[in-house]
């Protein structure tokens, strides 16, 4: 075939007025009207590596009303004609009752709404596993679309010895058959032709489909197209047993799994540290500069502390978000996931849900938002939707301040029981989301998490592009759909806290610790008669500065609607020893948790940024009636409080992204924020009869 | 064009090796009995009709020939070319005819 007027397919060639509807968002111009191409294939045949070698990384999520899972659409050009590929979700079949094939069916069809159907199709086949994917071809051929199969991965057919007959399989099938290597494009001029082919109208369906069977006809066909080099075919398949065995075995497997794990563990606490300081540090200097610009204090509070806290609050999660997905990207390409998948079912499975959530479940010790959105991996709804709503129990980072407080109060000198106190935090939190996972499986979603039934992909090299891709994807529709929701409650949380602004009369204190230090400067230090008395006058006049600031922050946060909130729902919180200071720092910290000490400090009347002798501070401060605030009753009811509560609005975004709706956010916060509150209350009323 | 009569006869076996007529009268044991590298047919399912469509999409019918890379009660299994890792669940409810028992 020839490879004549075939333009390169560089992602600079998609059009920027690309749309996420796959049929009438073509811009009124002169260029031609584009080919709808669907791309199917079976999970793990590399065709989402073929997607992105023919259309680069632009591509756009399709939204499909009322579709739960994903498809996407990218655009490429054959010469002069656009071409716009949707690549669907992997299936196995078109008649099988999963939201995957109903997606694919419905496309194929023309059976969504505003969506007729594709001009043509192309299916994308494992080399070394003919028999069963071409299951899925012949459905799809069946259809009478004017359809392509790709026989992908044909670098590792060669080292299994195995060679394919395109041609034959090509005048069994009655259509074009491409042998392809997605990864170093090989196949690639041929493949363009037949796409030109099919826009060009010269590729026609099929219409004799005689495979009434199309899966003993599959295995017909696959038979007469393949020969194997019968012993370069046996020792493949022995090297796979071996691996299979080792990674499967309860011993030499399970130490494997702990092994990738924790370097997965690692890999992303270490490395991704570096960036998320970058990202803290780059937005702090952001926020410095800004305020020395803006003259207006309240644009500059809103700009600073609304808008630039915000983003900075959404995007230092991408580091830890985009290191996962690069990894986990890597591992499941190479084929252990699956393994490990199957190794640890059996353990998931009596919390009611399937191997697969081990990799949620761990990497929402790092961090729940990663967590949630690795939670795809899981292929049936009922399993995924269980390990989202549980995934946020996991102790993930951000609680390390609050639990170093917390523990810092109860345990400061007792460094034994400070660590027994963290280890129970981090048990504490998975017991709790394992039970919450069977109970749901027993309640909202009944029946038992789906049986292991699972395709081990071939041991394969995994492909640095498409882990870059996939990483890229990630974390574009990270920014794109939660970060602008986060973005925004940010905000309103900073106005909350912000607003109403105190009175003159309110901020007294405030204003006779700046007179203070105005007086100071003014008659004092022009008058010092030494260089040392200078010094001493300086000090004084930083420290009525600093104080006043202090007293500013408080009566501000003490007057704001956050605050007035705080005090009238004391008694809410009262049941499980806070005090109005205390009720204002949950309240605030219902975004991120983190903040609980930050706010803490302004309450009591600290420097918030403080860090020397805050401990302490904090451990003899005392209440409005003289009482001392944290007994260890109330920072163990708060410490197992701030364990369970949900208090990250990042997650609750995310959640809603990956679960298809606000509802399950809410149920996830109001479910959390009870089990919380119904934990630190026992907690608080035993520690209370047993001090 | 590939015609009807190409596709194998009653049982589908991927084996080049004619089973003998007694074939269906040999007991059948389910999967998690099975040996690791037995060769074997799968005599019958018990299973849903939901999880049938499962395990046909994933090549595991009724008379496909598969062989047992990890024995256990969960099991691995390798059927027309795919490498199918199950559950006790599905392990236990899946019969099959060994090859070897009657010298295949």
């Amino acid at each position: 075939m020839s490879s004549r007027g075939i333009a390169d397919t560089s992602p600079r060639d998609s059009s920027p007025t690309d749309s996420a509807s796959p049929s009438d968002s073509y811009p009124a111009s002169p260029e031609p009207r584009a080919t709808r191409v669907a791309l199917l294939g079976n999970p793990n045949t590399g065709k989402t590596t073929l997607f992105n070698r023919l259309c680069g990384t632009r591509a756009k999520t399709a939204n499909y009303t009322g579709i739960t899972v994903d498809a996407r659409i990218g655009r490429m050009r054959v010469g002069d004609q656009p071409i716009e590929v949707t690549d669907l979700p992997g299936c196995y079949g078109l008649d099988l009752e999963s939201p995957e094939s109903d997606l694919c069916r419905a496309v194929l069809e023309g059976n969504l709404a505003r969506h007729s159907m594709p001009d043509g199709a192309v299916v994308v086949v494992e080399a070394t596993n003919l028999e069963r994917n071409l299951v899925l071809a012949l459905e799809v051929l069946a259809l009478e679309l004017p359809t392509i199969i790709v026989v992908n991965m044909m670098d590792l057919a060669r080292k299994q010895g195995l060679d394919v007959d395109f041609d034959r399989l090509s005048s069994e099938l009655g259509c074009p058959v491409v042998g392809f290597n997605a990864r170093t494009g090989e196949g690639t001029e041929k493949l363009f032709t037949a796409l030109r082919d099919i826009a060009t109208g010269e590729l026609r369906p099929n219409l004799e489909h005689p495979w009434q069977s199309p899966v003993a006809s599959a295995a017909a066909l696959a038979t007469a197209s393949c020969q194997y080099d019968e012993e370069l075919h046996q020792k493949h398949t022995q090297f796979t047993d071996k691996l299979d065995n080792f990674f499967t075995h309860r011993v030499w497997g399970t130490l494997t799994f702990l092994a990738v794990m924790t370097g997965l563990f690692y890999t992303i606490f270490s490395i991704a540290s570096y960036p998320m300081e970058w990202i803290d540090a780059s937005f702090a200097f952001a926020g410095e500069h800004l305020a020395e610009w803006i003259t207006n204090d309240t644009a500059r509070s809103f700009v600073v502390d609304g808008v630039v806290g915000g983003l900075a609050g959404t995007l230092v999660f991408l580091p830890q978000i985009c290191l996962l997905f690069f990894l986990l990207s890597l591992l499941e390409d190479t084929g252990y996931l699956a393994r490990a998948a199957f190794l640890i079912d059996g353990v998931m499975r009596r919390f009611g849900l399937p191997g697969q959530a081990f990799v949620p479940l761990l990497t929402s010790h790092a961090c729940a938002l990663p967590g949630i959105m690795s939670a795809r991996l899981i292929p049936e709804w009922r399993d995924r939707l269980a390990t989202i709503l549980v995934a946020p129990f996991m102790s993930c980072s951000a609680r390390l301040p609050v639990y170093t407080l917390l523990v810092g109060i109860l345990f400061g000198d007792q460094p034994l029981y400070a660590a027994l106190a963290f280890l129970g935090c981090y048990a504490l939190g998975a017991i709790v989301a394992l039970l919450t996972a069977g109970l749901l499986r027993k309640t909202l979603l009944p029946g038992r998490s789906s049986a292991l039934m699972l395709e081990l992909p071939t041991y394969k090299a995994p492909s640095l592009r498409s882990a870059v891709t996939t990483t890229i994807d990630r974390a574009g529709i990270f920014v794109r759909k939660a970060g602008t929701v986060i973005l925004l409650i940010c905000i309103a949380l900073w106005a909350l806290q912000s607003y109403p602004k105190p009175s003159a009369v309110e901020l007294v204190p405030a204003i006779l610790a700046y007179d203070a230090a105005e007086e100071l400067e003014t008659n004092y230090l022009p008058q010092a008669p030494t260089e040392a008395e200078r010094t001493r006058i300086q000090a004084r006049i930083d420290e009525e500065l600093a104080l006043g600031e202090r007293l500013e922050n408080q009566i501000t946060l003490e007057q704001s609607i956050a605050g007035r909130l705080g005090q009238r729902l004391e008694p809410i919180f009262e049941p499980i020893g806070a005090d109005w200071r205390l009720t204002i720092a949950i309240l605030t910290s219902f975004a991120a948790r983190e903040v609980f000490g930050s706010t803490l400090r302004v309450t009591l009347g600290m420097e918030a940024e403080a860090e020397e002798g805050v401990l302490e501070t904090i451990r003899t401060a005392e209440r409005d009636d003289g009482s001392l605030l944290f007994t260890p009753a109330v920072a163990a009811s708060l410490l197992v409080f701030y364990v369970l509560a949900m208090q990250c609005l990042p997650t609750l975004a995310v959640t809603r992204r990956e679960a298809g709706g606000w509802r399950w956010s809410f149920f996830q916060l109001a479910y959390m924020s009870l089990v919380a509150y119904g934990a630190a209350f026992i907690t608080f009323q035993l520690a209370k009869l047993w001090s | 064009m590939l015609r009807e009569p190409m596709i194998p006869a009653t049982p589908a076996v991927i084996s080049d090796s004619p089973l003998p007529a007694a074939f269906d009268a040999l007991p059948a044991v389910a999967l998690s009995q099975l040996p690791t590298g037995a060769r074997a047919v799968v005599a019958s399912v018990d299973l849903p009709a939901s999880d049938l469509a499962r395990l046909e999409a994933l090549g595991l019918t009724r008379e496909s020939e598969i062989r047992v890379c990890r024995a256990g009660k969960r099991c691995i299994v390798q059927v027309r070319g795919t490498r199918v890792a199950l559950s006790s669940d599905y392990a236990r409810h899946l019969y099959a005819r060994q090859l070897a028992a009657i010298g295949a």
